[in-house]
């Protein structure tokens, strides 16, 4: 994307009033959507960003410019601006010395989505909508979204790394709404990879809308869920947003390296309970939270965060790291050239456990069934999380009875991973986007179906 | 300027010769500044530039964009062929327009001259008041998460195929402190925020104090036993739900069976204290514009008068498949609130509380990407607050609990809105007092 000399020329400006760090990141992004609702293709974008940044470090001080330039001229102005900010002593020059470095690939595109005709696109699209209108005539309305997108990121630091990544992703979401006239409820579905359109090929169409439409029905007929402190058996793939949310952000080198995590300083220590292992994980292939080179010019790793129980590992930026005293685990990522790379998590998952499903339900008398959850969020600071549970059913006797909706998960992250008492082995993803300082990325959540032995729901208080 | 100029006049004359039908081109060019303080130091700091463009055209009656950040002329025929392939799988069958323009303009104030004058070095010094500020305020306030500057100024332009041709510049600059409080190793962080356009919008002192205030308050609090009670959404928190529900006034989403307020125009669907305004035409507001993101001119729209949809908001699409005109809220390709208003009462919020007796003022509520949805207007959201007792007399700070309802029950259920009015900073430009509702909500804690 840009020559060897330039990157050069533009690294040893850039560090040329005392920064003793210098990277330059550049991306050339094309997105195409296509969306659906009320029965018609409507909302069809293709959209190009590029753009470049520059970033220096003093220290543990950073500054960054950006612009959406790649040409010489633009990249020189962006190192110098880069350079005005850093109050350093203006010492000898800098000699930066590049070398090409190969990060391999984790995910591939078999079928770029740019050789697959726009009408054989809908047509995918089409089927899993109309298999999720089609479901009920309570079914009033249906949003169908198909992305992709192909990011060309390039890195050059003063370290003397060159760095190329191609990342391919592809995502569809079927949003079904059901109405019985005065209330609607939704239910939805949305699986993506890091792959070309071959992923969409291998997905059952018709199940997919199905089980969007199938989740929405079954809301419209719950009632709302009881509201109290209660037994949760969480159900594996996106069930994993829990640990995400209430641990995974505070385990990153944003809010550790800054002393801002419940986490900071407990390297070693019990966190969790015995049967708790997680780990974060970029380098499944054509996962959607996959990514061979992180956003910093590093090979990105499997980094376990807990065994049994016990903190082994944060996930850590070039920042961070400097911050931290501890050395980077290539965890660098953003959602673009806009916004300086900082910590954060790829594929975040509970390691699957021993128990079993028909137990860990059976030995409930009255809890939650967490079927499906929606999103959530943190304030890493106290570790307080929320999340809401899109289809969840009442556990009575052992058994799942009654559907029930409007359900909320509450607590505290650092609380919570003790009262995990049950992890079954059938470890599975769900797709997510990740928001943060450094904007909102592609990750996936996942952990196997388990046991929360106490934990704040909000429903309706009776 | 000059660059983005060039680039859609090259892609004026392209389109002009290529494209045989409708087009237009939205431009936007800008650049911002940012810095964060941390112990007296710069830990980080950003001087950044941006452009775009967005093309679209209406072919065969069908519209179909594609844009880019790319502003090389050789990737014009890319740029427009992408659109009219765009165009030719769209199936919306309702009529679509490139505006013509309209006659006049308002011209909301949106650029405050007086933030050029601030320089990089004053926002620099800023940031550290904040800092050091925040720490002063209270003992227990032993570090400060955050503590940035950030300001900026854009321009957007529309030029299409009928000869429209409007361009708006406007700036801002807002800072932001987060407090962390201490006490028995428990730690809570709080937010402060000021903002506008200009010297004297920058009231660090009010954002600095409101940030500590609810890191103490809040530090160390409790969570409560489950309870149904009166409940008022202080006005910031009020903000956040009218935030995000306002998606329901999008005729849009009405048309599409999104909105549960669809054909209900006329109706009763609030309480009588309860009345909604869109105004993109008030100086100096996050939201203000003079011309909408198809060319329309802004204006001010009465959405709800004493409890009664006057109208929802439309785009020139929507508009015309209603029958009525276009209230200048196309945004992106679809609809979105200006300045969307809550209008406030008499009462303030001590006397909102007095009114309630006892109850729970929610103060801040979170989630609401995921526990919010707008479709139903159901939400069940982790809340903090201040449960209440003897008309307000004895407070105490709560967290880790999560209240439940219904917008549109909400709506229904406001008692008396009150007179401090608080403007959102960040996402929509919403602004609402707080609010007493009448009919006790579900606060489910231990």
């Amino acid at each position: 994307m840009i020559e060897k000399r330039v990157s050069q020329a533009v690294l040893e400006l850039a560090m040329s009033t005392g920064a003793d760090y210098a990277e330059i990141y550049a991306e050339d992004t094309t997105y195409d959507s296509i969306g659906m609702v009320a029965d018609c293709v409507e909302a069809v974008n293709t959209s190009r960003d590029r753009g470049a940044g520059v970033r220096v470090f003093s220290g543990t001080n950073s500054v960054y410019a950006y612009g959406n330039g790649v040409d010489e001229g633009s990249l020189l102005s962006l190192a110098s601006k880069a350079a005005a900010a850093v109050n350093g002593v203006k010492g000898e020059n800098k000699n930066v010395v590049l070398a090409e470095r190969d990060f391999g690939a984790v995910c591939r595109s078999v079928t770029p989505v740019s050789e697959v005709s726009k009408a054989d696109r809908v047509n995918a699209l089409k089927e899993a909508y109309f298999s999720a209108k089609d479901e009920s005539p309570r079914i009033v309305q249906v949003r169908g979204i198909l992305n992709s997108y192909v990011k060309h990121v390039y890195v050059a630091n003063s370290e003397g790394v060159i760095g190329a990544d191609e990342r391919p992703y592809i995502r569809m979401f079927i949003v079904s709404v059901a109405s019985d006239g005065t209330e609607n409820q939704v239910g939805n579905v949305g699986p993506g990879a890091g792959a070309g359109f071959e992923f969409i090929r291998g997905l059952d169409l018709k199940a997919l809308g199905k089980k969007a439409s199938a989740t929405a029905l079954t809301m419209l007929d719950a009632k709302k869920c009881p509201a109290g402190k209660m037994p949760v058996v969480m159900a594996g793939g996106f069930g994993g947003v829990i640990f995400h949310e209430a641990c995974g952000h505070s385990l990153e080198a944003t809010s550790v390296g800054l002393g801002n995590s419940v986490f900071c300083g407990k390297l070693g220590q019990k966190i969790a309970a015995d049967c708790v292992s997680a780990c974060d994980d970029a380098t499944m292939p054509g996962e959607w939270g996959s990514l061979a080179m992180s956003d910093e010019g590093e090979k990105t790793r499997r980094i376990s965060l807990i065994e049994n129980g016990v903190l082994k590992g944060y996930m850590i930026d070039k920042l961070g790291s400097r911050r931290m005293d501890m050395p980077s685990t290539g965890s660098g990522r953003r959602q673009s050239y806009a916004l300086a790379p900082t910590s954060r998590m790829s594929n975040t998952f509970i390691c699957p456990g021993k128990d079993n499903i028909e137990e860990m339900i059976g030995g409930v008398d009255l809890g939650l069934y967490a079927a499906n959850m929606g999103g959530g969020s943190v304030n890493p600071v106290t570790g307080e999380f929320n999340f809401s549970v899109m289809e969840g059913y009442m556990i009575r006797n052992g058994q799942i009875a009654e559907p029930v909706r409007g359900a909320t998960l509450i607590g505290k992250g650092h609380e919570i991973l003790f009262n995990i008492d049950r992890v079954s082995s059938d470890m599975e993803l769900g797709q997510g986007m990740c928001g943060s300082l450094s904007g909102s990325i592609p990750v996936n959540v996942g952990q196997p179906t388990i046991r929360i032995s106490e934990i704040t729901v909000g429903g309706e208080v009776k | 300027m000059s660059k983005i100029n060039d680039f859609c006049r090259a892609l004026g004359e392209y389109a002009g010769a290529h494209c045989g039908c409708e087009y237009e081109i939205s431009a936007s060019t800008g650049d911002s500044f940012e810095v964060k303080v941390l112990e007296g130091e710069i830990i980080s700091y950003g001087v950044n530039d941006y452009t775009s463009v967005s093309f679209k055209v209406k072919k065969n009656g069908k519209m179909g964009y594609a844009s880019t950040t790319a502003l090389d002329e050789d990737g014009i025929p890319a740029l427009v062929s992408a659109a009219l392939e765009n165009a030719a799988v769209n199936e919306n069958p309702d009529e679509q327009f490139i505006y013509g323009g309209a006659e006049s303009y308002p011209h909301p104030k949106v650029y405050g001259e007086e933030l050029d004058g601030i320089t990089a070095e004053e926002k620099i010094e800023l940031a550290k008041q904040l800092e050091i500020n925040a720490k002063k305020a209270d003992p227990m306030i032993k570090k400060v998460e955050e503590s940035e500057v950030v300001s900026g100024s854009g321009t957007v332009v529309i030029k299409n195929s009928h000869g429209l041709d409007l361009s708006e510049t406007s700036n801002f600059i807002y800072a932001i402190v987060v407090p962390i409080a201490e006490r028995d190793g428990k730690m809570n962080s709080g937010v402060g925020i000021c903002g506008g356009f200009d010297r004297a919008a920058l009231d660090i002192g009010k954002a600095v104090a409101d940030g500590v205030q609810e890191a103490v308050d809040f530090c160390g609090a409790g969570s409560m036993k489950s309870a149904s009670r009166r409940v008022i959404f202080r006005n910031n928190a009020f903000c956040d739900m009218i935030s995000t529900f306002s998606g329901i006034f999008s005729s849009e989403n009405a048309q599409k069976g999104l909105s549960l307020l669809a054909g209900r125009e006329g109706e009763k669907i609030a309480s009588d204290c309860v009345s909604f305004t869109d105004d993109s035409t008030v100086d100096f507001a996050f939201g203000s514009r003079s011309f909408d993101s198809e060319g329309v001119p802004g204006q001010r729209t009465e959405v709800v008068e004493n409890g009664v949809l006057k109208t929802l908001l439309y785009n020139l699409k929507t508009a015309n498949k209603a029958g009525v005109r276009s209230t200048g809220n196309a945004s992106g390709g679809g609809v979105s609130v200006t300045n969307f208003s809550l209008r406030p009462g008499d009462a303030t919020l001590g006397r909102l509380c007095e009114k309630a007796k006892e109850g729970f003022i929610i103060t801040d509520v979170s989630g609401l990407h995921a526990g919010a949805n707008a479709m139903t207007g159901d939400f069940s959201l982790m809340a903090k607050g201040y449960k209440f007792e003897n008309g307000g007399k004895g407070k105490t700070p709560v967290t880790g609990v999560t209240v439940s309802g219904n917008f549109y029950e909400l709506l229904k259920n406001v008692e008396e809105v009150g007179s401090d009015v608080y403007v959102n900073m960040f996402g929509k430009a919403v602004s609402s007092p707080s609010v007493l509702l009448s009919a006790p909500m579900s606060i489910a804690g231990e």
